[in-house]
């Protein structure tokens, strides 16, 4: 999965996001309760504006204190109904026929179909929730207005807080009920639009020799189900003994099946599970990646081969360079068989080379403490695809004679240029240890072990995990002129999986965020505009919540084609956008109003919570577990814009006046 | 008001309606097609005039409710504006699943909009396929792709470009591409593409030759082929014949079906050199007419000067009178001694004498005038289109490949091309012997066809001689191998002397 932005650890967050928005609303407060006194001082004089502000603080704090559950809860109620008497339900009507002709719109022949029918899934259900919150809370307050049924609450002893904190809990009630519904059809809808088998028969499937002598494998492929087939390859062993044993066919749009044989002889029959491993919630382990170029020096960036997006870097074949991934807190008992490593490499070919097979690499892992590094394997590179290699804890070097002597075991230090010249190790060289790459004493022969063993001396300088937890895993190209690239992400340790159906509700607990955030601004901006007025207020919120980071590009200055006036003036003359303006008056005046204009953009687009950071469909859709540090993230957010919301539409229902 | 007369507006309000219905359904009543093409109705005024003018969306291919909805509501532009900035964006990420996504929803928002099937589904072929390293994702893509295009075809069933371009991808990518030979094994296995055609019509030249024809039975006086150059558009599928006998051998093939295949690529080479083909210019040639006319031009233009023998020299010798001291001088010095304005000059002088057949015959005594007239008419006219089929030839190299499958098919032939196949195999083996004297036995061969009458300046062809440079790349190899050189007593010296080789 791509993921272009790495995001910090819960704690690192909140440490620095805390202390950001403590001081910034402590300032809004400040100026706020200054514009305040100011006001009633020029009025009433200074003492009495002391005494007026000091009242307001007061009766805030104790409004705030005195908060009902009761009262608010009765309010939300009132919302709830209010809601389903508005005739909420058409909003799911609509979900299910969208639902119904949804097949007209996905491609079954997806080489990803999974991922493609959850990415439309959790789309849809964020647009429909997302409207429906804006338009139940926005008509909320002013249609208390219209009708007059604010004055029943305010002939009650209801404070404003109450009303606000009701109204919202009322309308995210009504539509967590509703996305709970759509969350548990939409899962139904997935689960049943991908499902299938095919059918395997002993016409579809062949002998074919194998390396050893005498012994004869099947294979074949299954029949043609949702456009698509597997191909399938049945060993000599299980063949001779098929009785509670099964073969997994090849992966084919993302799942494979577990193919079984029933009966013997003629009556022997194949029979093939359902999708297998389609839907997955990895846990990746991430590890720092970093380059080595080919005279040997640690780089942060590869070599760029072209492309136009610089997410991957690459690597030279058959030199000295290597893509290093260094990951830390690596416990045996946490990878008790091994360490399961997945990768996505990018391959870039400089000639066609052997077209018939993938450009070789080599994977080896290295201990950064003792610098002792062995080469585990050699892999074929499948571009796009996921490879999956696993080490195991007991290594034995790729290459090794019968003597023991190996050119894959080599104990090396790290090196780095600094930018004044000098070369810096992360290993002193004196400290290099040769012994550690000679076969052990012990008896072993040249096998080396992933982690110490407790209480083993000897084990020390063997195992290929450092004493704190870290190992390097080191990917090289084999082949002459051609090119591995990758990004960090693009190979992790798969720690374990989560369950599919909890990682399903994460993704719907973001859509959930991003609900409630929309219901806060409608319910807040209906607190003082009209409905019409509210309505586009936070459809405008929605929108630019939703395109948070091209509103902020555009209020940089950062687009292309410059901004809004500049926009338009090459769309109204036909230019293409690297035209320049002239360099004249209207130029100037442009270029000034712009300005002016991103500025405004700029202020607005900072108040609305940037919306893309809830979209985490893209994990559930890659078969990723969506970190529950990401989504304690896009919780602390929502508080975080919920509660100087909250005071500011308190403020403006108390504010208001209510029978004018 | 009373009752009764807001009844009475209401009646006269629905007499209104019923009224401004009638012209309503007239104007707009759809055709009908009825059962088997029988009892149907052409429908209203505007689906008359839709049908004439093409515009039914029916006539142009299937129909897309998708689209249909989109354009009621005005929403195509937005919609197809977002998704071509989704496509790029996608496509630079190297996110090939949604880009692929992306595409087919762009295409069904616009289904009748040649362009978008064009420019996608080259992009699927060609530009996705070539981001893959492994050969047999490169194949999904360009046969996606191809699904792609043919969904754009049954879309817009009278679109001779579709059509052709189907027929260009699966001809072009899969059998001329690096990974041609890999391509060609899984397009042969690809049982799910291919459905029930039997495997040995399995080729790529094949069914890209299916697909040429199809383009051509698209074309219609209605439906004209626009700008698209008709020699080219009708070579394709005789030259798809020609590149599946051939591809034939080089998959070490060299039976009967090769000879067969070869002759059914000239047969059909032939018949499209007897296609009508419109030039430029508005006249009507056969490529296979080039001999006829330049005959015909030969005994025209002997009957023309054998009216007056004389006479082209006297009028020849009268205009000489007319050059100014300066054009004679220039005309008369060897040309490379001239200089510019000389040059100029002697061009000038060149035109003056310059006589046209027409102007000769008028100048015949009054009995030959009309007869002299009409021979340099029809003269003119033999002329005229000698030199443009010679040009329209040039164009598909007409005269070579005509050679060629004739040259292709003869036994001995298939024979020399069996050897070098056997030998380039052998060489690769390793084998030290064989290689040589199969190349060898196959120079032989094909000396000996060269020096018959039928082939004698078939080595004079580019095309020969750069399949022949190829054919010598193994066979120095070999020679470098045994430790030899190419002498003067090579077998095909002349041959390798014109194609640009050198000896010791």
């Amino acid at each position: 999965m791509v993921l272009e932005t790495q995001f910090p650890s819960f704690g690192e967050w909140i440490q620095e996001a805390a202390w950001v928005w403590t001081v910034r609303i402590g300032i809004f407060c400040l100026i706020a309760l200054v514009i305040g006194f100011l006001f009633t001082g020029i009025r009433m004089g200074p003492k009495r504006s002391w005494a007026i502000v000091s009242r307001a603080v007061k009766n805030t704090f104790s409004d705030l204190i005195h908060l009902s559950f009761k009262r608010i809860f009765a309010i939300a109620i009132l919302s709830f109904k209010e809601a389903l008497r508005r005739k909420i339900l058409i909003g799911f009507a609509i979900f299910i026929v969208i639902l119904l002709f949804a097949g007209m719109f996905l491609d079954t022949r997806s080489p990803d179909p999974a991922r493609l029918y959850i990415n439309f899934i959790f789309w849809v259900n964020a647009a429909l929730i997302l409207l429906l919150a804006l338009f139940i809370s926005a008509f909320s307050i002013p249609n208390d207005f219209k009708y007059k049924t604010i004055y029943t609450l305010a002939t009650k002893p209801v404070r404003a807080g109450e009303i606000i904190l009701g109204r919202i809990l009322g309308f995210t009630l009504m539509c967590s009920a509703m996305l709970l519904v759509m969350g548990v059809v939409s899962y139904g809808f997935v689960i049943r639009s991908v499902a299938h088998t095919h059918t395997l028969t002993a016409d579809d499937l062949r002998y074919v020799d194998t390396t050893k002598e005498g012994e004869r494998a099947l294979e074949g492929k299954t029949s043609l189900v949702k456009e698509h087939r597997h191909e399938v390859y049945l060993p000599p062993e299980f063949l001779k003994n098929p009785t509670g044993k099964t073969v997994m066919t090849d992966v084919n749009q993302g799942h494979s099946h577990q193919v079984s044989i029933v009966g013997q002889g003629k009556d022997r029959q194949y029979q093939l599970s359902g999708v297998k491993n389609m839907f997955t919630a990895r846990v990746p382990v991430y590890g720092k990646l970093r380059f080595r170029d080919t005279s040997g020096y640690d780089t942060e960036k590869g070599i760029n081969v072209g492309d136009e997006w610089e997410y991957r870097s690459f690597i030279q074949g058959s030199s000295d360079a290597a893509l290093i991934w260094q990951f830390k807190d690596i416990k045996p008992e946490s990878f008790p068989d091994g360490l399961p490593i997945e990768m996505t490499l990018g391959v870039f070919r400089t000639h066609k080379g052997n077209i018939e097979r993938g450009v070789m690499g080599v994977l080896a892992v290295r201990n950064p403490e003792t610098g002792l590094m062995v080469e585990v394997c050699q892999f074929e590179s499948v571009e796009f695809n996921t490879k999956r290699i696993l080490v195991p804890r007991k290594i034995k070097p790729l290459y090794y004679d019968k003597k023991g002597k190996s050119s894959s075991v080599q104990v090396i230090s790290c090196k780095t240029k600094l930018p004044n010249g000098t070369v810096v190790y992360d290993i002193p060289e004196n400290k290099l240890n040769p012994a550690y790459a000679q076969p052990s004493a012990s008896g072993d022969g040249l096998e080396f072990d992933l982690f110490q063993q407790p209480g083993s001396k000897s084990s020390v300088g063997r195992s290929l995990v450092s004493s704190d937890g870290r190992v390097e895993v080191w990917v090289s190209c084999e082949d002459p002129m051609q090119y591995f690239g990758a990004a960090a992400p693009d190979l992790y340790i798969r720690a374990y999986d989560e369950y599919f159906t909890i990682n399903f509700i994460k993704g719907f607990f973001c859509i959930w965020l991003e609900m409630f955030l929309i219901i806060v601004y409608g319910v807040i901006l209906s607190s003082f505009l009209s409905a019409p007025i509210a309505i586009l207020g936070t459809l405008f919120i929605m929108v630019t919540g939703v395109f948070h980071q091209y509103v902020v590009k555009l209020a940089n200055g950062m687009t292309e084609g410059g901004g809004v006036l500049e926009s338009m003036y090459r769309l109204l003359r036909q230019d293409n956008m690297i035209t320049e303006l002239p360099d004249n008056i209207l130029g100037d005046f442009i270029r000034m109003s712009d300005q002016a204009i991103n500025y405004v953009i700029g202020f607005v687009g900072y108040m609305a919570p940037d919306l893309s950071q809830f979209a985490n469909s893209e994990y559930v859709a890659s078969g990723f577990n969506i970190p529950w540090n990401l989504i304690s993230i896009d919780a602390m957010t929502t508080l975080a814009f919920f509660i100087p919301l909250f005071f500011i539409g308190y403020l403006c229902m108390k504010l208001r006046e209510i029978a004018a | 008001m009373n009752k009764n007369a807001s009844f009475k507006r209401k009646i006269i309000y629905a007499c209104i309606l019923v009224v401004l219905l009638i012209p309503l359904f007239i104007l707009s009543q759809p055709a009908s097609p009825g059962i088997d093409g029988q009892g149907g109705t052409p429908g209203g005024v505007l689906a008359q005039l839709r049908s004439k003018h093409h515009l039914d969306e029916s006539e142009l291919g299937d129909v897309d409710l998708i689209a249909t909805t989109f354009r009621l509501f005005g929403l195509t532009p937005i919609a197809d504006t977002i998704l071509w900035n989704a496509a790029n964006e996608y496509r630079m990420k190297k996110d090939w699943i949604s880009l692929s996504a992306t595409l087919k929803q762009m295409a069904r928002l616009m289904p009748h909009y040649e362009s978008v099937w064009r420019f996608q589904g080259w992009n699927l072929s060609y530009n996705v396929s070539a981001e893959f390293d492994d050969y047999r994702q490169r194949y999904h893509w360009v046969i996606e792709g191809l699904k792609f295009l043919e969904k754009g075809v049954s879309m817009n069933q009278k679109s001779i470009r579709l059509t052709w371009d189907v027929a260009w991808h699966t001809s072009q990518k899969i059998g001329k591409s690096d990974e041609r030979v890999q391509f060609r094994r899984l397009y042969k296995a690809d049982d799910d593409l291919h459905g029930s055609r039997p495997v040995e019509l399995r080729d790529c030249w094949l069914v890209g030759k299916e697909w040429y024809l199809q383009s051509e039975r698209v074309v219609s006086k209605d439906n004209p082929l626009g700008k698209i150059s008709p020699t080219l558009f009708y070579s394709n599928a005789p030259m798809n014949q020609m590149s599946y006998a051939d591809n034939l051998e080089k998959d070490g093939r060299f039976d009967e079906k090769v000879e067969r295949e070869w002759k059914k690529a000239e047969e059909e080479w032939k018949s499209f050199g007897e296609r009508d083909i419109e030039t430029t210019q508005g006249q009507t040639i056969r490529l296979n007419n080039l001999t006829k006319y330049a005959n015909l031009e030969k005994s025209l233009s002997e009957e023309l000067e054998n009216l007056e023998p004389e006479l082209r020299n006297e009028l020849t010798q009268e205009r000489r009178q007319k050059l100014s001291p300066e054009q004679k001088a220039a005309y008369d010095k060897n040309w490379s001694d001239r200089n510019a304005e000389e040059i100029n000059l002697a061009n000038e002088a060149e035109e003056i004498l310059r006589i046209t057949n027409m102007q000769l015959a008028e100048r015949m005594a009054a009995n030959n005038i009309e007869h002299g007239k009409k021979i340099a008419s029809e003269l003119d006219n033999a002329k005229e289109q000698a030199t443009w089929i010679e040009r329209y030839r040039d164009l598909v190299n007409f005269n070579y490949w005509n050679l060629r499958a004739e040259f292709e098919q003869l036994p001995d032939i298939i024979e020399a091309r069996k050897l070098i196949y056997e030998g380039k195999k052998a060489f690769r083996q390793g084998d030290p012997k064989l290689p040589k004297e199969n190349y060898d036995k196959a120079f032989a061969l094909i000396k000996k066809r060269l020096d018959t009458d039928e082939f004698k300046n078939f080595d004079s062809e580019d095309a020969f001689q750069l399949d022949f440079k190829t054919t010598m790349e193994t066979y120095l190899k070999i020679l470098e191998q045994n430790n030899e050189t190419i002498g003067e007593d090579f077998i095909l010296h002349d041959l390798w002397m014109k194609s640009g080789g050198s000896v010791d």
